[in-house]
Parts: C-alpha cells; sequence; structure tokens
C-alpha cells in the first residue's frame, strides 16, 4: 500500500497498533518502516501526534468523572476535620500523601511532632537485623518505623540512613510501618527493584534469587521502580489495598486488591515481646491491630512486659498485658481501647 | 441558567473559598492538563493522574495567599508543570536537572505555550463531540480500548468494512474541525 498523506497512516490498523504499542509486531514494523522511508517521516509523525492526543484525551474524559468526586471528596472529609485545631494542622501538612492513612497514625504523628518520635528511644543503631529460621523479628528502626521480619528474612540498612533518605536491603518477607518524614524518602531495595515510601504501611516478600517481588499497600502510597541499566523506571504506584506482583520475565504487572482480614492474620501469626518497655508493646499492639490503645495512667508506661502470641485475639492479648500491669481495659468504640 | 463564567471570575471566587468555582476550575483544565503532562513524560498516566489530584488540594491548601489578579491558564500550567518536575525528580532520582531546565525556566514564554497548549486541546475536545455517537463509540473502543476493527466488528454484530467506514468517516470528521494547517504540534 502507498501511503501518500498523514490520513493514509491514520487509517491505517497497524500503523495505530504501533502508536499506542498495542502490538510488538507492528511496532517493529513501523519502526523499520520509518528508517526506510525517511521522506514520509514528517506524515508519520503528524498521524502519531493525533493518535496519541486522541488516545490521551478520550482517556482523560476516561478518568475525570473520577478524579472529580475523589476531589469533592476530599473538600468534603477536609470541611469535617476543620472543627478541630489539630486536625486541620495535620491535614493540611499530610493530606496530599495521607488521603487515606488511618486515624491512629495521624494522631500519633500528631503527638509526636518533628522531632525524634518517642519510639526511637529504644530503638538500637544496628545496621544487619536477621529473623531467625523458627521465630520473626521485630524492628524499631531509629527514625520511629516499625519493622516486622518474617522467617528467615534479612534487612540491612545502609549507613547512609537518615541523610537524604532512608535506604535498606531486604531478602525475604518484611512488613514495613514507616515513620513519616517527608523529606528523607524511605526505600528498601530488593534485587533489581526500588520501593520508596514516605509514610505508609506495606509488606514487601521479595525473592532475589528468582527476581520476584511482590507488594502489599496497607496504607498510604508507594510507587516500585525497576533498574534498567543505570537508571530506575517507575513500574508501579500503589494505592491502599493493593497488591502487585513482579517477575522479570512479566511486562505489564497487574493491580490487584487483597483482603484485609489476610494481611491483618499475616501480622497477628506471631508477636513477641522481651523484656520490652510496656510504651513499646503498646505502639506496636496499635500497629498489629490496628488499633488505637490510650492509658490513662502514665506510670504504665515505665513497665517492661514479656510475652508471646501466635494468632491470639485483641483481646486475650489485652488481658494479658492488663494482667501483667494490673489494670484493667476496656473498648471505647471499636478501634479504640483504654487502659485504666 | 447557561452561563458559563471566565476563567477570572471562577479565579476570584475560588481565592475566597468557592469550592464549586474550584471544582468548576478542576473540570475545566482536567483533560488539557491530564494530556499535557502524559505527553511530557512519555506515558505515566498514573503518575500524572495522582499529581494532578495533589496539585489541585495544594493550590486549595493555599487559596488564601494567591494573587487575584493572575492569567489564570499561565499560572495554573506553570505551577503544575513546576510540581510535575519536582515530584519526577523526587521519583526518579534525576541528579541532573539539565534534562528539565528548558521547561523549568522558560517564563518569558510561559504564557504564550499556556495559550498555544490549551487551544489545541480545546480544539481536539471540541471536534470529539461532533462525531455521531455512533462515530465516538467506535473511536473509543480503537483509541481508548484498543479494540482491533474485527473486535469491535463482532462486539457491534456488524461486518469489518462497516466498523471501518464509520472509524474512517469519524477520523475525517475529527481532522477537519481541529484544521491541520493551523495545527501546531509542540512535541
Amino acid at each position: 500500500m502507498e501511503f501518500t498523506s498523514s490520513d493514509d497512516f491514520i487509517n491505517n490498523e497497524s500503523f495505530v497498533n504501533y502508536c499506542l504499542e498495542i502490538n510488538q509486531q507492528d511496532v517493529d514494523f513501523w519502526k523499520d518502516y520509518a528508517i526506510k522511508n525517511p521522506d514520509k517521516l514528517t506524515m508519520m509523525q503528524k498521524a502519531e501526534g493525533l493518535i496519541k492526543d486522541l488516545h490521551l484525551l478520550l482517556l482523560a474524559e476516561h478518568l475525570k468523572p473520577g478524579a472529580v468526586t475523589a476531589l469533592k471528596n476530599h473538600l468534603r472529609k477536609n470541611r469535617k476535620t476543620r472543627t478541630l485545631s489539630l486536625w486541620k494542622y495535620v491535614a493540611a501538612t499530610a493530606a496530599v500523601l495521607f488521603v487515606f492513612a488511618s486515624i491512629t497514625f495521624l494522631y500519633f504523628q500528631a503527638q509526636n511532632p518533628p522531632s525524634r518520635p518517642e519510639l526511637a528511644r529504644f530503638a538500637t543503631h544496628e545496621y544487619r537485623y536477621e529473623a531467625g529460621a523458627t521465630e520473626r523479628k521485630a524492628i524499631n528502626l531509629w527514625d520511629g518505623s516499625f519493622v516486622i521480619l518474617e522467617k528467615g528474612a534479612k534487612l540491612e540498612i545502609d549507613s547512609t540512613f537518615g541523610q537524604l533518605d532512608r535506604k535498606m536491603y531486604l531478602s525475604g518477607t518484611a512488613y514495613f510501618k514507616v515513620a513519616k518524614d517527608k523529606l528523607r524518602p524511605f526505600k528498601v531495595y530488593t534485587g533489581k527493584y526500588v520501593t520508596t515510601a514516605v509514610g505508609t504501611a506495606f509488606k514487601l516478600e521479595a525473592n532475589n534469587t528468582l527476581k520476584k517481588l511482590k507488594v502489599e499497600l496497607e496504607e498510604g502510597k508507594v510507587t516500585v521502580e525497576k533498574k534498567n541499566g543505570n537508571s530506575w523506571s517507575l513500574i508501579a504506584t500503589l494505592n491502599p489495598k493493593e497488591r502487585i506482583s513482579l517477575e522479570d520475565n512479566q511486562h505489564l504487572p497487574t493491580h490487584q486488591k487483597f483482603s484485609d482480614k489476610d494481611f491483618s492474620r499475616w501480622k497477628i501469626q506471631e508477636v513477641i515481646f522481651q523484656d520490652a518497655p510496656m510504651k513499646e508493646v503498646l505502639l506496636q499492639l496499635e500497629i498489629y491491630y490496628n488499633v488505637k490503645i490510650t492509658t490513662e495512667d502514665g506510670a504504665v508506661a515505665r513497665e517492661t512486659f514479656n510475652g508471646k502470641f501466635r494468632q491470639d485475639s485483641l483481646q486475650s492479648v489485652m488481658e494479658m498485658v492488663c494482667f501483667s500491669l494490673n489494670k484493667q481495659f476496656k473498648f471505647i468504640d471499636s478501634n479504640h481501647i483504654i487502659i485504666y | 441558567m447557561n452561563v458559563s463564567h471566565t476563567d477570572a471570575e471562577l479565579w476570584r471566587s475560588f481565592c475566597t473559598g468557592n469550592e464549586q468555582s474550584f471544582v468548576d476550575l478542576y473540570e475545566r483544565y482536567y483533560n488539557t492538563f491530564f494530556v499535557w503532562g502524559c505527553k511530557w513524560l512519555g506515558g505515566e498516566h498514573d503518575f500524572v493522574k495522582d499529581q494532578l489530584h495533589d496539585f489541585f488540594i495544594y493550590i486549595w491548601e493555599r487559596r488564601d495567599k494567591l494573587a487575584l489578579d493572575v492569567n489564570v491558564k499561565a499560572y495554573l500550567l506553570t505551577s503544575f508543570r513546576r510540581q510535575l518536575v519536582y515530584q519526577w525528580k523526587k521519583y526518579k532520582k534525576i541528579e541532573s536537572t539539565s534534562e528539565f531546565a528548558d521547561f523549568a525556566e522558560a517564563d518569558a514564554s510561559e504564557l504564550l505555550q499556556a495559550e498555544l497548549i490549551t487551544e489545541q486541546f480545546s480544539k481536539l475536545e471540541k471536534a470529539l463531540t461532533l462525531l455521531s455517537p455512533a462515530q465516538r463509540e467506535v473511536v473509543e473502543l480503537r483509541f481508548l480500548q484498543n479494540k482491533s476493527l474485527q473486535e469491535i466488528a463482532d462486539l457491534k454484530n456488524t461486518t469489518i468494512r462497516t466498523t471501518y467506514n464509520l472509524l474512517h468517516r469519524g477520523m475525517t470528521k475529527l481532522r477537519s474541525e481541529i484544521n491541520e494547517k493551523k495545527f501546531l504540534w509542540l512535541w
């Protein structure tokens, strides 16, 4: 077929496939064609421009209603939070990245302004962590982030941690509850991939030998990038409750929704405290069970606690903890507990 | 009822805290900004979509600090472009900024550029509304959902020839509406 105008290109099915990268065969064909027919290049570019514009414009129109709704929802939500002055501050600074973050976490942030989080006091500056073959390991990093290492997993913290960013290297499965720090992105390297978060909670399953990675995001927002030679290319951005699985030979990872229940069940499979300060125990329980725990008596924080839980209900864990403290507890609502 | 406010009116109303005006502005510029952002970054639909949302929330939060007399188009486009550059660098960890320098500091021509960009898209947008429903449907199936002519024919229970003709007529219409000679391909 002879192509004498850009219309001829626009009306050619294979050419459209090339422009929209629908199939590789057509892409290869037209790349080759462009090299062999330099005189047609202007026409081709014009046609390609229109096709791509059209594609994007249709996509924009398709996305617009959802986007407008999202914006309106944000405005509505913000209106409610405006009544509390503390919330206003938090919402203004955190809203952009934290639209979906849990109340527990925001509140925790608000109580611990930019300075060092409380939790850091209990953290030790270690650079290499390894969970045992039979037991998990819970780690408090000194920026206030919290990590659960699954059995057999290894985590190495980069020596530059906390300077420009927060880098670490993982093999195996781990859960991260990231302390918010906009200026220092939290980066977990796993083989050829890097998962970046600002303040968020997510789980990574890395198999570096098989070059596989699975990312599950509980709250906040993360991006996953892959190394291509010297540069990184963006593979995916996740929304809360989304998961992606990546394999080396796979081109387009698909986002899937995952079940909240399974995620929570995984978190509480094994919870171990050894001479842990009560303050830390309570903060960890908040993370494990997605609840908020408050104490009426400040002295409680100075106690220490030993205990091992496997798939235990929050009820029975709280009973144990309160028994050791010689205190009582009650649920104020479904996710807020008070110890008195 | 059919009163359409000018950009300047919407802007002033938005700066005083009118949510509806703010949403109107978002709706007015959504398509242009989305298409422009995607072209600029060479894809990255999700990223652009998120940034657009974040950007508008950002200007909403700052509404009482904004100047009232601005060229809305140029102002929004310039600010959005800055945000994209900034966030993109953060995502991609681009150390050297040279690649983006031209875009980030082209202040002098910003107004002109904003005009060109919006003009270009509004033509195509307008042209799209002039398609017949059947033409529009085929165009969408082909260019948004990436269906082949055969698949569309199967779906609509018709022949591939009919599908081709419908698509062809639709595209011819689009082309004539956007008036190719004046059409500026900026990229």
